[in-house]
């Protein structure tokens, strides 16, 4: 008898935890957005445009996925005895997997997002996603977008590209201090938010 | 009742996060970053027109996440599910939304403003050259921020989901990289579209000069877009049916239509050269523009001892001028007169002269022609062209020189130099005005001539 209730309580939990999340409204916008910025970069065939475009999408999908870091009500959250640190921190990965995810697969299109590589989306999309778990534990689940968002706009506008540290959104794939900044916003967000969680 | 209210707004609101928020991203770029600006004598903090275009730059940040705070700012009312409870309130909606909209206005002006104040200041007393020519420049750019904050905010009640503010700060952002972006992409190259269409974001272009300035038909187009945007961001925040919703949008579109109708096509009708800062000071035969009048007295000395050493040549030089123009503009090439260019890093560094042998080296260079290339220095034509005025200068000092800076020294210079001392005198003087005339009309390579076609 209980053992029957746990599995029909197990299915159900990931489900309600990723609508909780908004999860689903955030997938359309990650593939809508990334549809529409291939889309353009197919129309305008530019190799600036398109390096461009691919942080912006990464933006897009990390923004969309950050409004997920907190539930409708943090302090019901709260009162749960569940195990929160690997549920939240995979939320983190999560956002960053399905983000990267997003931007490789048009490489098997003829007009690519991820044309800097691999590891650039990887990096880009993990250090915007552990921006987005900074933000949620500093400005809360639904505001947390401004800090990913923020940074990219900074980053694809107007910060100097040799500033490596802190234009790591714009270094090459093998920059090494880039890299790191990227690993180190990754870890201490899904670290930090898998602790913390969202601001009350 | 207003001004309490709008004071709560400004305090409890998003306001106060968007005011820090621009202050930190900007003051991060403006103060402990280089950013993306040069620090030369076009510093933003050096002359009013170069610090409200450069400032200008900042928007195409600060301006999407306006958006996107605005729209946070916008759905607030759903959010804490009143609506329904507001439309029980006999009032006019615009009531319960103007303090809020001036917080938001407020926030965003005082911050981006406060960011520039240091630099004002730095401006208002260092710069020779004050006017109030570049308010226009710095107008448009609040009235962009402001409107931007507005209209996230509009848009954000309109769309009140959750998603709204995010995406609506990355369609900010995407608006403003494609209109970066087309000038330089390769299709759209050069066609007058695409210059226009770049003047709906509200970035600006480098400023590589401190004689240019933005064109009045430009900010008035720009004026009207940004001024659209804010108006359709008021006008979805007080209309709550469907029909009047579609009437809201209407100011933005007009706008944008308009706006493409008054802005100037080509990049030399926006940026314009500023009469202002290029008019002459002159003390006897020596001129410096508005801007570098203040240098004047320093260039008269070095001035006159070059013009008395190009003397001894005929048809010599008779007045040193400051070259007060763009350098996108071609100059024509006068005999009697020796420019002196504070943009080079011979004669100037920020602005303000070199020590004044340096100087009177860098006006004898050529013999007191300007340099037909001297923009690809590691290129073998434009070192034997450096060399050749160096050796031209070092003739009229009566002792080898070259330019102290190491990018603009020649590996043939050492050897032209003894390759032309070892000549008859009138040979020499020959030779000197022989390379005087040839770059004058920038004809055939000057080393050649100054060595006799030797090498």
């Amino acid at each position: 008898m209980s053992q029957t209730s746990v599995d029909r309580r197990a299915v159900p939990f990931a489900a309600l935890y990723l609508k909780s999340r908004q999860v689903p409204a955030s997938l359309v916008a990650l593939v809508v957005g990334a549809a529409a910025a291939w889309a353009l970069a197919a129309a305008v065939d530019s190799p600036g445009l398109s390096l461009r475009l691919g942080v912006l999408v990464a933006a897009l999908g990390v923004g969309a996925g950050a409004i997920g870091l907190a539930g409708s009500d943090p302090e019901l959250d709260r009162t749960a005895a569940l195990r929160w640190f690997p549920r939240r921190a995979g939320h983190v990965l999560g956002i960053a997997a399905l983000v990267a995810a997003a931007l490789l697969v048009t490489r098997w299109t003829g007009t690519s997002l991820a044309e800097a590589g691999v590891g650039f989306v990887v990096r880009d999309a993990a250090g915007l996603a552990g921006l987005a778990g900074l933000g949620s534990v500093a400005l809360g689940g639904q505001r947390a977008w401004v800090a990913p968002v923020g940074w990219a706009c900074c980053a694809i506008t107007v910060m100097p590209d040799d500033q490596a540290v802190l234009n790591w959104l714009a270094q090459p794939a093998d920059n090494r201090p880039a890299a790191i900044a990227a690993s180190v916003l990754f870890l201490g967000g899904a670290i930090l938010y898998g602790l913390r969680g969202s601001r009350r | 009742m207003i001004p309490r209210i709008t004071w709560i707004e400004l305090r409890r609101s998003t306001a106060p996060v968007l005011g820090v928020l621009v202050l930190l991203l900007t003051g991060y770029l403006l103060y402990l970053s280089h950013g993306p600006w040069t620090h030369d004598q076009t510093a933003w903090t050096r002359q009013w027109d170069s610090l409200a275009i450069w400032s200008r730059q900042l928007l195409m940040f600060l301006c999407p996440v306006a958006l996107g705070l605005g729209a946070w700012q916008g759905r607030r009312d759903h959010r804490s599910r009143m609506i329904e409870l507001l439309t029980t309130v006999p009032r006019p909606g615009w009531q319960r939304f103007t303090p809020t909209v001036l917080a938001i206005g407020l926030a965003l002006l005082g911050g981006f403003l406060l960011i520039l104040l240091p630099g004002a200041i730095q401006v208002a007393g260092s710069s020779t050259y004050q006017h109030l020519g570049w308010l226009p420049v710095l107008g448009v750019g609040l009235l962009a921020l402001v409107g931007c904050g507005w209209l996230g905010m509009g848009l954000g009640r309109l769309l009140p989901s959750v998603l709204t503010p995010p995406l609506l700060a990355v369609a900010g952002l995407a608006g403003v990289i494609v209109a970066m972006s087309t000038p330089n992409s390769g299709v759209v190259t050069g066609t007058l579209a695409s210059q226009r269409s770049a003047l709906l974001s509200p970035g600006l272009k480098n400023v590589t000069d401190v004689f240019t300035t933005v064109a009045a038909r430009a900010d008035a187009g720009q004026t009207v877009w940004f001024a659209g945007l804010a108006a359709t961001g008021l006008a979805l925040l007080v209309v709550n049916r469907a029909s009047a919703r579609l009437v809201a949008l209407l100011p933005a579109v007009v706008a944008a239509v308009v706006a493409l109708a008054i802005v100037p096509a080509t990049l030399t009708q926006i940026y314009v050269p500023d009469n202002g800062a290029s008019a002459l000071t002159c003390a006897s035969n020596v001129c410096v523009s508005q801007v570098h009048r203040d240098q004047l007295a320093a260039l008269t000395p070095p001035a006159q001892q070059a013009l008395a050493k190009l003397a001894i040549l005929p048809n010599a030089p008779t007045t040193v001028v400051e070259q007060n123009q763009s350098w996108t503009v071609q100059t024509a090439r006068q005999p009697g007169v020796v420019l002196a260019d504070f943009a080079d890093p011979e004669v100037a560094r920020y602005g303000t002269l070199r020590a004044p042998d340096q100087v009177e080296f860098a006006l004898l260079e050529g013999a007191g022609t300007p340099s037909c290339s001297g923009t690809h220095y590691d290129q073998v034509v434009d070192q034997r062209e450096l060399a050749a005025r160096a050796v031209a200068a070092s003739w009229l000092l009566g002792r080898f020189e070259q330019s102290i800076d190491p990018y603009l020294q020649s590996p043939f210079a050492q050897s032209a130099w003894q390759g032309l001392t070892r000549l008859p005198a009138a040979e020499q003087r020959t030779r000197i005005i022989a390379l005087r005339n040839a770059s004058l009309t920038c004809q055939g390579d000057l080393l050649s001539v100054l060595t006799g076609g030797a090498q």
